[in-house]
């Protein structure tokens, strides 16, 4: 019985938990429908099943799919991704999605893909879909060398990962815009993910080429399917939503002056 | 005998399949959602508040999870009743189920307005659900449903316009309850949904400011099912026409209680962001329930604590 576009709540059982840095983790997931049902920049909301406390799911992208799985990256922030941190495998959990529009497909080709810290997770995804057919460039910045754990289990599935820190003890000294070129040619794209500020910084860095520019935004979500209007952000075409306009939006769509 | 028939009600003026409504508010206006066929179990479903005017709504953070709670302040966004009717009303009027159009109390006369176009549409829309008790705008909303002169002034004004069954949704916030209940009764209103969200607040310690640009919030979810329990205890003590609980309701048993306390139906909001499918699993407890205990339908059920 599909509701829209398939969008449904399934089971997932975890089914392995993994610690990267004392505050970054991934989970694996059974949860087939997700695994062969979603497009890269797609989220999922998951919530422990039967429990109301946490009460409402999380938004998490889908960092990649095998088989009849799929994995999420996390860092520890709240009440639901610590006790996420302790998930034992087997334990089950309800999975909504696949949610929002995904990244689409790319009009160049060349993509740079640019993430801060976890927002690494959906572009993991693209890398996965369009490596083998187009020049995938990926930058990712993170703060400091306590992030090389996690720096190197990205490079493991992106083998010609740049790497940037903020205080230059890892990688390249500087954010990961750092590393990008002073204007994008028209064969061109880039997508990023990542804290609003850097998404921004990205948006005023390239005035002219905001239609090559695609962003993942984030949002605190409570149904993730377009009912509520908890997630709005807003756009140059007033107050959108997150969970089903988007994730993703071209960088022109968005009110950046609006954007704190 | 038929599921559809063991949990049949006839709740002010709708005739619903079974007594779980989704509550306003959470519920998105795409053709997919509002097909019979992939929501069994469903009776009727709420739509999202409809003001004259298109409203932007709340800035700044919208919702806050408590424990076994969440506090919104939406503030009503919509695209106003002009857009309703056009775009939403022939999308939601198609997949037949009974639907209620909600409509958000602002001043007396934008709000006659919208009721006056409902009704020029009225063969298309089973019932309205006039809404008193919204805790997130500034101008009208909950204002009108803390007292009964107020309250009986908004619902006269709506009986007026509007032609067709009438349920008005009443504040956690009112002074006295039972009698806000009486004076909407009196004015002719055909259901009484109790109630809206209770009204709370959040402080971010990180800032040390309210989460809410409007610093208070509406509070919904399991937190809130006892306190919605006893109201609807006390309003169905003072009214005879039917009423609606809402509030905090997650499981099957929960529409038990309610319905045992003198409910004829109940919505359900907060529980749809945990499971589309809550109105089937909600409609096979009760049923489940019915038939073990050999009871012919939910007249045997409504008000039974009370008795
Ligand atoms: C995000 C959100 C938006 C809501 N919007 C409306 C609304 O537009 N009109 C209305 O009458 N009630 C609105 N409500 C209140 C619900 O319809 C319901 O009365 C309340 O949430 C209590 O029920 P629950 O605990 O089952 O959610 C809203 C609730 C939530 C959580
Ligand atoms: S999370 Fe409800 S509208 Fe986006």
């Amino acid at each position: 019985m599909c509701i829209s576009e398939g969008i449904r709540d399934f089971d997932g059982i975890a089914e392995k938990l993994q610690k990267i840095t004392s505050r970054v983790f991934t989970i694996d997931f059974h949860c087939p429908e997700i695994a062969h049902g979603s497009s890269p920049g797609q989220f999922v909301m998951i919530r422990f099943k039967d429990r109301l406390d946490p009460l409402l799911g999380r938004p998490f992208a889908v960092a990649s799919a095998k088989g009849d799985s799929f994995s999420v990256w996390f860092q520890v922030v709240g009440k639901m991704t610590a006790l996420l941190s302790e998930v034992s495998p087997g334990e089950k959990f309800t999975v909504r999605g696949p949610l929002g529009n995904g990244f689409g497909e790319p009009s160049g080709d060349k993509l740079f893909l640019v993430a801060g810290t976890l927002g690494v997770a959906p572009l993991l995804k693209v890398y996965e879909e369009f490596s083998g057919r187009l020049d995938c460039e990926v930058h990712l910045g993170v703060p400091d060398k306590t992030w090389k754990p996690f720096t190197e289990q990205v490079r493991q599935l992106i083998p010609g990962l740049r790497i940037f820190s903020d205080d230059g003890s890892l990688g390249v000294h500087g954010t990961c815009l750092h590393g990008l070129p002073g204007e994008i040619g028209q064969r061109e794209e880039i997508w990023a993910c990542g804290p609003v500020g850097m998404l921004k910084a990205l948006a005023e860095r390239y005035p002219q080429n905001r239609s090559g520019i695609r962003v993942s935004l984030e949002a605190r979500m409570a149904c993730g399917i377009g009912g509520c209007q908890g997630c709005v952000i807003e756009t140059v075409e007033g107050k959108r939503r997150v969970c089903v306009d988007g994730p993703v939006f071209s960088s022109e769509e968005v009110a950046w002056d609006e954007i704190r | 005998m038929r599921s559809d028939n063991l949990l049949r009600v006839s709740c002010g003026g709708v005739e619903l399949d079974s007594p779980i409504v989704v509550a306003s508010g959470v519920w998105p206006f795409e053709k997919d959602f509002w097909q019979r066929d992939s929501f069994p179990g469903l009776g009727g479903i709420c739509t999202k508040a409809v003001t004259l005017n298109r409203r932007e709504g709340n800035p700044g953070t919208r919702i806050w999870e408590t424990p076994a709670g969440l506090l919104n302040s939406i503030g009503l966004q919509n695209r106003g009743v002009e857009h309703f009717l056009e775009r939403d009303l022939p999308v939601i009027s198609e997949g037949g189920i009974p639907f209620i159009v909600n409509v958000a109390m602002e001043n007396h006369d934008e709000t006659s307005e919208v009721l006056r176009r409902l009704e020029d549409m009225r063969n298309m829309i089973p019932a309205v659900e006039l809404n008193i008790s919204c805790p997130n705008v500034s101008d009208g909303g909950m204002a009108w449903g803390r007292f009964a002169e107020t309250s009986a002034q908004a619902v006269s004004m709506a009986r007026k316009k509007w032609k067709g069954p009438l349920w008005v949704k009443l504040t956690p916030q009112a002074e006295d309850i039972a009698q806000v209940a009486r004076a909407v009764e009196e004015e002719g209103a055909d259901a009484l949904v109790v109630g809206n969200t209770w009204l709370g607040m959040a402080i971010d310690i990180d800032t040390a400011r309210p989460v809410f640009e409007r610093a208070f919030a509406g509070l919904s979810g399991p937190g809130i099912f006892p306190l919605a329990l006893r109201m609807v205890w006390e309003v169905c003590s003072a009214v005879t026409i039917p009423v609606i609980g809402c509030g905090g309701v997650t499981s099957y048993r929960d529409c038990l209680a309610m319905l045992m306390a003198g409910a004829t139906a109940v919505e359900v909001g907060t529980v749809m962001f945990l499971d589309l499918q809550s109105g089937k699993s909600f409609s096979s407890g009760l049923e489940e329930y019915l038939l073990a205990r050999g009871l012919d339908g939910m007249k045997d059920i409504i008000g039974k604590a009370r008795q």
